[in-house]
């Protein structure tokens, strides 16, 4: 059991900045990305020993971060939300912004549905192909290219965003 | 990659910041130890629940329904053969004690007979501690078009069907999955072991139509290339509703020539260059036809049989959607 709780928590160490980031970029917020990859990570230990067999742990910890998320946003999300203390005061959206970039693309992203949020995620910042992204979101690589298309055309209509993705274009061609 | 899928995917890996901090595993294994017995009491609760039912209805069974009233008992009809319940020009043959249902996100239950595909995408569902006997009926044009067959899928000849059988896991059973793309059927077998999943297979018997079953005439032909690469944005989709087109069309299937032979079924993954054409007939009717050119060259339309396809298809395909993307 120790060597499980011990190659677990390798496992979380090694993985928690790069879940954590991607849960921020699928929520927007820090206390939910928090929140989404301990849910995401507590159904992986329950299942730990069955998925180190398999050498999956990757993928189904990617995939159980998914699927949480779009099981949250349709329950339009009941749960708790951990918070060192209760806030008193209205808190910004994300304090741990650090540029108008950041924001820009929070913003840009917050205003994608969820499936079409979900494979700019997993295609631009996961890295995956198309067909790793269908089985991440259990569904089929026509449905993600159409996810993708909708949301690679709703980005570049987006003032703020749109506007970074012309000006490179622009850049790009002189 | 484009520039814009490299510079979006710079843009996505510069905005998302460095967390503030990171996940503690004690934290996680804390809570996945409060789910498992959330539950375990979910389930003891539920297994209370149906044991006090099945008490009170046999309690009141024996009691004569407690009003005096002489239980009628219902006469025991005669074993039935098995049920045979058709899909998509294949029939399974339902063991008696099994019922099929509409799918469910995770292995189906056990003794049932899960038809159809599913329609919405499915959290995370936690295997039953004994793997289920049961199987699933789906269509091929979904979710396995993209990929085609397994990686070890063997080839059979299933009843005069081309057919391929992949043996593999998913979750805690072991899976026998036959293809059968003329008809446009898949069907999973699952059980803890190989063997009883590939016997759950004997139960299929199929049923080929002698043609591609179009209508006599159509309202409407929509066409749907799936050729062009990743990300392009493209449409390439579009509605015919001319009649001018729809008969062009219509008359470039009916003399598409047959292919009954098994042995000349395409093996090969769908290439980009295919095209699906959902023929909406004047008689009610409605039947997807999968064009594939390049990588074979064949067109199946869930009948039980394939036709070649020619070159004044794709030409007519390429006039008609002129954003279709098919090669010259």
């Amino acid at each position: 059991m120790s060597t499980e709780s011990d190659a677990f928590g390798d496992f979380v160490a090694a993985h928690s900045r790069s879940l954590l980031r991607t849960g921020w970029l699928l929520t927007g917020d820090w206390a939910l990305a928090q929140d989404l990859v301990q849910t995401a990570l507590a159904k992986v230990w329950t299942r730990w020993s069955r998925i180190t067999r398999t050498d999956a742990a990757d993928a189904y910890t990617r995939r159980a971060l998914l699927t949480t998320y779009l099981s949250w946003r349709r329950r339009r999300w009941h749960g708790e939300i951990p918070a060192a203390s209760p806030p008193d005061h209205q808190v910004p959206a994300d304090p741990y912004a650090a540029s108008d970039l950041r924001d820009t693309v929070r913003v840009a992203l917050s205003r994608l549905p969820q499936r079409q949020r979900a494979v700019v995620v997993l295609r631009y910042f996961c890295d995956l192909t198309e067909p790793q992204t269908a089985a991440a979101m259990g569904c089929s690589v026509g449905t993600v290219k159409s996810h993708h298309a909708r949301a690679l055309t709703a980005l570049r209509a987006a003032d703020s965003l749109g506007g970074l993705l012309h000006e490179e274009d622009h850049r790009d061609r002189h | 990659m484009t520039d814009i899928d490299e510079r979006l995917s710079a843009l996505l890996h510069s905005a998302a910041p460095e967390p503030p901090a990171s996940v503690a595993p004690a934290t996680v294994m804390d809570r996945g130890r409060r789910r498992r017995a959330k539950r375990r009491i979910s389930a003891f609760a539920a297994a209370t629940t149906v044991l006090l039912g099945l008490g009170l209805g046999l309690g009141l069974s024996l009691s004569g329904g407690g009003n005096g009233a002489q239980r009628i008992t219902p006469a025991q009809p005669p074993p039935a053969r098995p049920q045979q319940i058709a899909f998509q020009g294949v029939t399974f043959a339902l063991p008696s004690s099994w019922h099929f249902t509409r799918p469910v996100c995770g292995l189906p239950q056990n003794h049932t007979l899960a038809i159809g595909t599913w329609t919405s995408l499915c959290s995370y569902v936690p295997p039953p501690k004994v793997p289920p006997v049961a199987v699933r009926l789906v269509g091929l044009y979904g979710p396995r078009s993209a990929g085609g067959t397994g990686n070890n899928a063997a080839p059979i000849d299933w009843h005069g069907q081309p057919a391929w059988i992949t043996t593999g896991t998913d979750q805690n059973s072991r899976t026998a999955t036959l293809d059968l793309p003329w008809l446009n059927v898949m069907v999973v077998a699952y059980a803890p072991d190989a063997a009883t999943a590939r016997a759950l297979l004997d139960r299929v018997e199929v049923h080929p139509q002698r043609d591609l079953a179009l209508p006599p005439d159509a309202t409407s032909v929509f066409v749907q290339s799936f050729a062009g690469h990743d990300g392009d944005g493209q449409n390439r989709s579009i509605t015919l509703t001319r009649r001018a087109d729809v008969h062009t069309l219509l008359a470039d299937l009916r003399v598409l020539p047959l292919i009954t032979d098994p042995a000349k079924a395409c093996a090969t993954p769908f290439s980009p260059d295919t095209v699906a054409l959902t023929v909406h007939g004047t008689d009610g009717t409605e039947r997807t036809y999968l064009a594939r050119f390049g990588d074979c060259d064949q067109l199946t339309g869930g009948t039980g049989v394939a036709a070649a396809t020619t070159a004044t298809l794709r030409a007519d395909i390429r006039r008609l959607l002129p954003n279709s993307g098919l090669a010259p």
